[in-house]
């Protein structure tokens, strides 16, 4: 039907609508069961095909409010329904696949919209999504056997166990404790001194007194910071094809002091998603801003500035969505949220917050039409530790002086080449030729030096010198690191389908209409924004937060979609416990980090045993009721740690520069469109840092990481894989520095004061497992010392099979 | 649909022999059980086959930096007419190129193009050996794409999405179809030439767990990381290691039952058996005179060896990146050379392939992240000219695996810059890859922040290319 038609034809039906009216058009008698019979299948409680249904009252609002609204009340000419109805395309008519409606049905309709589409208020509302209601401290479930709880959780977990019939697991013996502790509070295997003591400590509160001593110790921030730098995405490079290295760490000293002195999560939140704008801010309230500084940056030449801005905003948006409100807010980038009541409208309302930011790139200035891009972002000078800013120094002065050399060496032949002026002459060199002494720069020089003095030696050395000095003072950076900013004013716009070209609505900073009101005396810019997600009444925000504690200390979050509290997520295994827990932190812990962790250590849940038993495994084969601890295999930086620790090799000074321990040769070659990328190896103690500290370059990290399912860190990842591989097993055995670990435990056992080769080898064991072995595993390990020594006629060969053998256990690399 | 849980929590064993039993393949740990089943049982991955699998294999040959289409395979005259003219102004108003700016000039391709087989496909004098197979290729000839950045657009080739952070088709194939192989990896890489400007992410197993990542076969050195034994300790000493590990480990298995130790013990021998069955893959010596003369000599033309001898041990998916097709001036010499390298070792691998019967259930897959523009870049002279990235239209082609032969799927306009018809987007190629391996690609999903992720896109707009299928 072409529209002119149709334009009659509604002319007709309006009288006809007219006619009904008059007659008396009642809407549950006559409007409701057409829609029920042609429109509930798909666009009902069930299906509600694009966001809409016509189920209830509720649903009605909703179509009334979306973008374009369902229906025009007293003008059906200008209804979408009417349209969609009416449309002449098959595939676009409704309902879809099916008979249109009659004539008649139509007319009602028609004439229901022209009386003004009344549709009463049935009261039905659907009951509100779980998590966004606010969390309620319930009263302790009374259990039987109350006497096996030590802490409020524990009442939790056991009144779940008992109504499934199930009785929780006995205490694990002293040491794996203190193995399991050492390991989920600083990320360090405990030495045998170390067990012993606690073991042997009678006093009732031993445990308390470790776990205190633990929350104390300058590791444990190392350890934490691990789990949020993986949410902040933080790297040492920018991504994409250039892959430039970046000077962020700064921000990943502050995450690991931040979480040593207890920053209440609150502050924390504050601190990093909008330090920069609070009043007076401290240099380390800028620094901690670099979280949403950590998004890739793309410095491929050509590339479109603003697009690459765009995707950096869409990123913080996620991020923000995902760490703190535990949603899927990306999925109304395009289109309304499928599942939570999140519109496209209010995603682009949150984009407006972020959307103040400078480009972070623009295209090279030097006049030679060139393409590359420069980075021009935001940075922030931070004091440095001297030590480094002596080492700078030093490589400045180098890099002055071999550049002064350079120049001078180029000038004559500069001059030559130009006077001469020949018509064979590279049009680019050319162009260089001309510019003038005063404003050429040392890139001219070593782009003419390249084309003039390519097989010159004197040439060719300085050229190596400089390029030595400039690597030495990417290791020794500037004291700067790169923070937030909100420099300009854009406007934001709804973008349909997420596309950038395609503009809809304006809209200004807010936040989601289904949460927690947004203050009036907040400022509509990051700093509210950050107020708004840590404020009180925001369901979402604690829960989400000691989800995320509890997931890394039981291996599971309480609700397992640790990433989706929406409708689609899981439901939580102990839904008052985690209310319990969410408001404990907030009200009486006061967003205390280390007391919440320090909560849930001392629980009776958490010093279960992880051994299995056959009815829980009848009952609750995932373990989801907790009636063990489940054990897991540690994350890349924790084994490690652990490997160098145990061959006594372990550096334990913290922060500044990234490490460059040992890799193997190639792993960062040159890619296309990057500049030569060399890895400088660390000499001395800088080859054995913590994991924590090695450099992170996200198109090649380092490998055997990337082999224990540590990720590129080029978008947010609340949980690591854990996966179980054959390369695993090859560099636990093969990757230098893993054997070097071997080495030097091996020396250890073989230098170890304990009487005779069974002591030995008891304390090597001990040391690795924080276990005594029994006398099967005695065995085995004096056959391979034994087997080694003859066929290598080496003592020290026996030591090493041994060493190893240690080091690739699977129990070494677990958490028990 | 699969939502694969792999964060490593253990199983007793009787819930793995249960799922042993039951061979579902599905849930829990089903990639662990892939590994240490016994061969061929659990041949299949983590999605459902929506029918027998055309293609077992992929071999998917990424030109790295976007070869000149209208150099190799699009042969327009009309172009050729209005060489060295200003080009059309829709061809550059309101458009943006990495390098080209201003009002460019158009480039006809200086070479001669010959219709081949009874296909008649043209192809350029530059690729003569790969002429004579095209009976054996399909070509899409209207392929776009939405990124015209090296980076972007090579993740989004392999990806499906243009950022970093996603598994490239090789692991959601991994994933997906399992492993047939025991003793190799099942996705294989190999890089010729400078790393390509994607980085690893390209072959990367992005919020797949990491057992699916692309292993890279290193040029130099060992070729596989960690492969080697360090110094001191031989084969045999090795296996003494080894011995007392698993002794360990087995001891442990039997107080403390645990699927993720039981995998871990298959996953020592799996590595000891790779410590064997990489250096006799990488050992060339055993082929016949005859066969390496097929590929003839070089870097890339070692590597199309190698896949063929993956894919003939089993292995899923193999990808050759080949470096150096960037030709934004000095095309013409830059480009022979390319060629060169590539046209004898292709034709060779797909001939080998054929006379071996490995091509009809080996799908090779030739492409690049994106075209050349019509345009001319740079210098005039003929030494001197290149072509700028072009997004809007290029060519790419695909053989074996149930592709018919002969085949040529779209079509651009006289000057090669717009398609004019059947436009193709990866995520088409993507879902046409999945599909040769018996994959319905909206079944081939996995779960990660809130949204079943999949290779092609949870917008529903991909589509099987079935005008190339066989």
């Amino acid at each position: 039907m072409n529209r002119r038609f149709q334009g009659v034809a509604l002319c007709f039906l309006g009288f006809l609508a007219y006619s009904l009216e008059a007659g008396g058009l009642e809407f549950e008698e006559d409007v409701k069961p057409i829609l029920k019979t042609h429109c509930l299948a798909c666009h009902g409680d069930e299906k509600k095909k694009g966001g809409l249904s016509f189920a209830h009252w509720i649903d009605y609002q909703e179509a009334l409010s979306r973008d374009v609204p369902l229906l025009v009340a007293g003008n059906p000419a200008e209804s979408l329904l009417i349209e969609r109805i009416l449309h002449s395309d098959p595939q676009e008519r409704m309902p879809k696949g099916r008979d249109p409606l009659s004539a008649a049905e139509i007319s009602t309709i028609e004439a229901w919209i022209e009386a003004g589409a009344k549709w009463d208020d049935d009261g039905w509302r659907p009951s509100p999504h779980w998590a966004f209601v606010d969390p309620i401290r319930a009263r302790l479930p009374e259990v039987e056997g109350a006497e096996w709880c030590r802490t409020e959780i524990d009442s939790f977990v056991l009144r779940r166990l008992q109504d499934l019939g199930l009785a929780p697991s006995p205490e694990a013996g002293r040491a794996q404790l203190v193995r399991r502790l050492y390991f989920d509070l600083i990320g360090l295997p405990p030495s045998v001194d170390e067990v012993d003591a606690v073991v042997n400590d009678l006093r009732g509160d031993a445990y308390e007194r470790l776990v205190d001593r633990l929350l104390a110790s300058p590791a444990f921030g190392e350890k934490w910071a691990r789990h949020w730098l993986d949410l902040a995405r933080y790297a040492d490079s920018e991504g994409y094809q250039r892959d430039e290295l970046r000077n962020v760490w700064p921000y990943r000293d502050w995450v690991i002091g931040a979480l040593n002195r207890d920053l209440p999560f609150d502050q924390f939140t504050i601190e990093q998603l909008a330090g920069d704008l609070l009043p007076e801010a401290r240099p380390d309230q800028i620094v901690a801003t670099g979280f949403h500084r950590n998004t890739p940056v793309n410095l491929e030449a050509g590339t479109n500035p603003d697009d690459d801005y765009h995707k950096q905003i869409v990123d913080r948006v996620n991020t923000t969505g995902t760490v703190w409100l535990g949603l899927t807010v990306g999925c109304a980038q395009c289109h309304d949220h499928k599942y939570d009541p999140l519109s496209s409208e209010e995603y682009y309302q949150l984009f407006a917050f972020f959307n103040r930011a400078p480009l972070e790139t623009k295209q090279k200035g030097d006049g030679m039409g060139s393409a590359g891009m420069v980075y021009i972002g935001p940075n922030l000078t931070v004091p440095m530790d001297t030590r480094i800013d002596r080492r700078r120094l030093t490589w400045v002065r180098e890099q002055k002086e071999a550049a002064e050399r350079l120049e001078a060496y180029v000038e004559p032949f500069w001059s030559k080449a130009e006077s001469e002026n020949r018509k064979d002459q590279d049009k680019q060199l050319r162009k260089r030729l001309i510019i003038s002494l005063k404003k050429r720069t040392i890139e001219d020089y070593r782009f003419v030096g390249n084309a003039l003095l390519e097989n010159d030696d004197t040439y060719q050395r300085w050229r190596a010198r400089l390029a030595h000095a400039e690597l030495m003072l990417a290791r020794y950076p500037v004291a700067e690191t790169r923070v937030m900013s909100d420099r300009v004013d854009r406007e934001s716009f709804v973008l349909r389908r997420g596309n950038r070209e395609s503009r809809g609505k304006r809209v200004s900073p807010a936040t989601p209409r289904f949460l927690h009101g947004f203050p009036e005396q907040y400022p509509k810019n990051r700093v509210g924004l950050a107020k708004w997600l840590v404020a009180r009444e925001n369901p979402l925000v604690a829960r989400v937060a000691v989800n995320r504690l509890w997931a890394e200390l039981f291996g599971r979050g309480l609700v397992r979609t640790i990433d989706d509290f929406g409708k689609t997520g899981e439901k939580p295994s102990h839904p008052e416990l985690l209310d319990w827990l969410a408001v404990t932190f907030v009200v009486d812990d006061e967003w205390s980090l280390k007391r919440t962790i320090r909560r849930m250590v001392l629980s009776a849940t958490y010093r279960q045993q992880t051994a299995e038993r056959s009815l829980g495994l009848k009952v609750d084969a995932d373990n989801r009721f907790l009636w063990r601890h489940s054990g897991h295999r540690f994350d890349a930086e924790l084994i490690r740690d652990q490997l160098l620790s145990l061959g006594g090799l372990l550096s334990d000074r913290m922060g500044g520069v990234p490490a460059y321990p040992w890799q193997p040769e190639g792993v960062w070659r040159s890619s296309a469109g990057a500049g030569p990328m060399s890895y400088p190896v660390a000499e001395g103690e800088d080859g054995y840092r913590r994991g924590i500290y090695t450099v992170w370059r996200r198109s090649a990290h380092y490998p055997s990481f990337s082999n224990f399912d540590a990720p590129d860190r080029s978008l947010c990842v609340v949980e690591r894989n854990r996966s179980n591989t054959p390369l695993q097993a090859l560099t636990l055995m093969n990757d230098a520095v893993y054997v070097e670990a071997a080495k030097a435990f091996a020396r250890r056992i073989e230098q170890h004061a304990s009487d005779g080769l069974r002591g030995k080898l008891g304390w090597a064991f001990r040391t690795a497992l924080a276990r005594e072995p029994n006398r099967e595993e005695l065995q085995v390990l004096e056959e391979a010392y034994l087997l080694e020594s003859r066929e290598s006629k080496s003592f020290e060969e026996g030591f090493f099979n041994v060493a190893t053998i240690l080091l690739n256990l699977h129990e070494t690399i677990c958490r028990n | 649909m699969i939502a694969m849980d792999s964060k490593g929590q253990s199983n007793s064993l009787e819930l793995s022999r249960r799922a042993f039993l039951s061979c579902s393949g599905m849930g829990l740990g089903a990639v662990a059980l892939n590994l240490i089943a016994p061969p061929g049982m659990f041949a299949r991955g983590a999605f459902p086959l929506a029918k027998p699998a055309k293609a077992k294999s992929v071999i998917f040959l990424h030109m790295v930096g976007a070869p000149s289409q209208l150099d190799l395979f699009e042969d327009k005259p009309e172009l050729r007419r209005f060489d060295r003219k200003l080009a059309p102004k829709s061809f550059v108003e309101g458009k943006r190129f990495a390098f080209l700016r201003g009002h460019p000039k158009l480039l006809g391709s200086p070479y001669q193009f010959s219709r081949f087989g009874q296909s008649g496909a043209s192809i350029s004098e530059l690729l003569p050996e790969l002429g004579k197979l095209s009976d054996d290729m399909s070509f899409v000839r209207s392929m776009t794409t939405t990124e015209f950045n090296h980076g972007p657009a090579q993740l989004l080739a392999h990806t499906g999405v243009n950022r970093i952070g996603n598994p490239s088709l090789g692991a959601w194939a991994r994933y997906g179809l399992g492993s047939v192989t025991e003793n190799l990896p099942g996705y294989v890489v190999f890089v010729s030439g400078v790393l390509p400007g994607g980085g690893r992410a390209l072959w990367g197993n992005g919020f797949l767990p990491s057992v699916h990542q692309g292993v890279e076969f290193r040029n130099q050195g060992e070729p596989v990381l960690f492969l080697n034994n360090p110094t001191g300790v031989d084969r045999a000493r090795r296996r003494r290691i080894i011995d007392g590990i698993q002794a360990l480990n087995r001891s442990r298995l039997q107080s403390v039952p645990d699927r993720e130790l039981l995998t871990r013990i298959e996953q020592y021998e799996l590595a000891f058996r790779m410590q064997a069955s990489v250096p006799e893959l990488m050992d060339l010596s055993k082929e016949p005179q005859s066969v390496r003369a097929l590929y003839g000599k070089g870097e890339f033309a070692e590597h199309c060896l190698y896949a063929r001898r993956l894919v003939e041990r089993g292995t899923r998916f193999v990808e050759l990146f080949n470096a150096s097709w960037d030709t934004h001036g000095n095309q013409d010499r830059q480009l022979r050379a390319q060629c060169q390298k590539v046209d004898q070792p292709i034709a060779g691998l797909l001939t080998d392939l054929k006379q071996r019967g490995l091509l009809d259930e080996t799908l090779v897959v030739w492409a690049s992240e994106f075209g050349r523009t019509p345009m001319l870049q740079g210098d005039e002279a003929p030494d001197k000219c290149g072509r700028d990235h072009h997004k809007e239209a290029f060519t790419i082609w695909l053989a074996g695996g149930g592709i018919k032969g002969g085949g040529s799927y779209g079509s651009t306009d006289d000057m090669g810059y717009w398609v004019t018809e059947d436009p193709v987007k990866f995520r088409d190629i993507h879902a046409t890859m999945l599909h040769q391996m018996g994959v319905d690609h909206r079944e081939a999903t996995f779960r990660f922040q809130g949204l079943d992720q999949r290779l092609t896109g949870v917008e529903d707009d991909a589509n099987v290319l079935e005008d190339l299928l066989g």
